[in-house]
């Protein structure tokens, strides 16, 4: 069954292992080790990132973007998991 | 034989005629100072072409243990089908593709090859693998790129085949050319500096001695009516930048290390999209 499937907005998200990544001037560059690809996350997906910590649950960076960018809930947690999904797809982010 | 391969102070111990034949036919107008410890010592012999591989190769410290490493490791094939560079998970790489085989010891800073006699291109390519190799933990990388120097100020121009980067050699004026085809890049004090390599496209080296140069500014060229300069952020810069670095590993420190220097460079080197018109006057955009 896929993460995504389950109650996922309590589920923790965290950086995968397989992953090198920077921050540079609110931007981050990240790379997975497994298919050497390289991937750039903009402003707002850097937000995100830099709670994905292991200690974040996916409501949690809900309520960040929502408060940042003054949207709402539903907004917000289309965009979250939309994040969400494409992270895990491609093997940068986990969620537990 | 010294010289300085892609920023590294190499000393070559050539073991035959042959090896000194070719390796001065590839590096000659990148001889080094004498004296001093080098960071990388190389040890090239030549083989028959049909010898290479049943050779008994070259295992890094002459004691006869190429065998030892065979079940660690991982292999990886990249680029060209046939290069396989194997981490042997203690600091040795072995490195071989049909024409040459050989080994890094990195921490010791040693390698040996033994390739086909006559092939130079063989021996570029084998240094081609360690000189990357090496230069990832020292602050340094090679990339997919073109790089001149003008008034003492070097340009690197980053990207795939057909981007411009020797089409812009040709228009330097009175610029000199590091590389038409892979640039070395290596931290130097605060800053980086861009060094001449031996790593060659359609042009061919000049033959004239190669100086290093400060490196003012990154570039990624793109063919089009017009020229102008469009700047990057630094990480959109470190993307592109990382997707043209000649590597030849996985290993997360070296990884790191990459992306370490990937995104120094483009925060330090001012980056932008070259849009350019292919005529001189190019230079007033990327020097501005």
């Amino acid at each position: 069954m896929s993460a995504m499937a389950g109650p996922v907005l309590e589920q923790v998200v965290r950086r995968a292992g397989g992953i090198a990544a920077r921050v540079v001037d609110g931007e981050a560059v990240v790379i997975t080790l497994s298919d050497g690809q390289v991937h750039f996350l903009n402003g707002t997906g850097t937000l995100l990132w830099q709670r994905v910590d292991g200690a974040h649950a996916v409501k949690d960076l809900i309520a960040l973007l929502a408060e940042r960018f003054e949207v709402d809930d539903e907004e917000a947690s289309r965009d979250v998991l939309e994040f969400v999904r494409e992270l895990e797809e491609k093997g940068i982010i986990e969620l537990r | 034989m010294r010289v300085v391969l892609a920023g590294l102070t190499t000393e070559l111990v050539l073991e035959d005629a042959a090896a000194a034949r070719d390796a001065g036919a590839l590096l000659a107008p990148y001889a080094g100072e004498p004296g001093g410890t080098p960071e990388l010592r190389v040890r090239v012999r030549s083989a028959p072409a049909d010898a290479i591989g049943a050779t008994g190769g070259a295992d890094g410290d002459g004691d006869g243990d190429r065998d030892r490493d065979r079940d660690g490791g991982t292999e990886l094939p990249l680029g060209s089908r046939e290069l396989v560079v194997r981490e042997a998970g203690d600091g040795r790489f072995h490195i071989a593709r049909a024409d040459y085989e050989g080994v890094l010891a990195r921490a010791a800073g040693h390698a040996e090859v033994v390739y086909a006699a006559g092939q130079v291109h063989s021996l570029s390519s084998f240094l081609r693998v360690v000189s990357s190799l090496a230069l990832a933990p020292r602050g340094g990388l090679l990339a997919h790129a073109s790089s001149v120097v003008r008034d003492g100020r070097a340009y690197l121009f980053v990207g795939r085949s057909g981007a411009g980067k020797t089409t812009i050699c040709r228009l330097r004026g009175d610029g000199r050319v590091l590389s038409d085809e892979i640039s070395a890049v290596r931290r130097s004090g605060d800053g980086f500096c861009c060094w001449p390599t031996p790593f060659w496209g359609e042009l061919e080296a000049t033959g004239e001695p190669a100086e290093s140069a400060p490196l003012a500014r990154v570039l990624f060229p793109e063919h089009a009516p017009s020229t102008r300069a469009i700047s990057l952020t630094a990480a959109r810069a470190a993307h592109r930048l990382l997707d043209s670095v000649v590597h030849f590993t996985r290993d997360p420190a070296d990884v790191g290390a990459l992306l370490e220097s990937a995104t120094a460079i483009a925060s330090a080197c001012r980056p932008a999209v070259l849009a350019f018109r292919p005529d001189r006057s190019l230079w007033d955009a990327v020097e501005r």
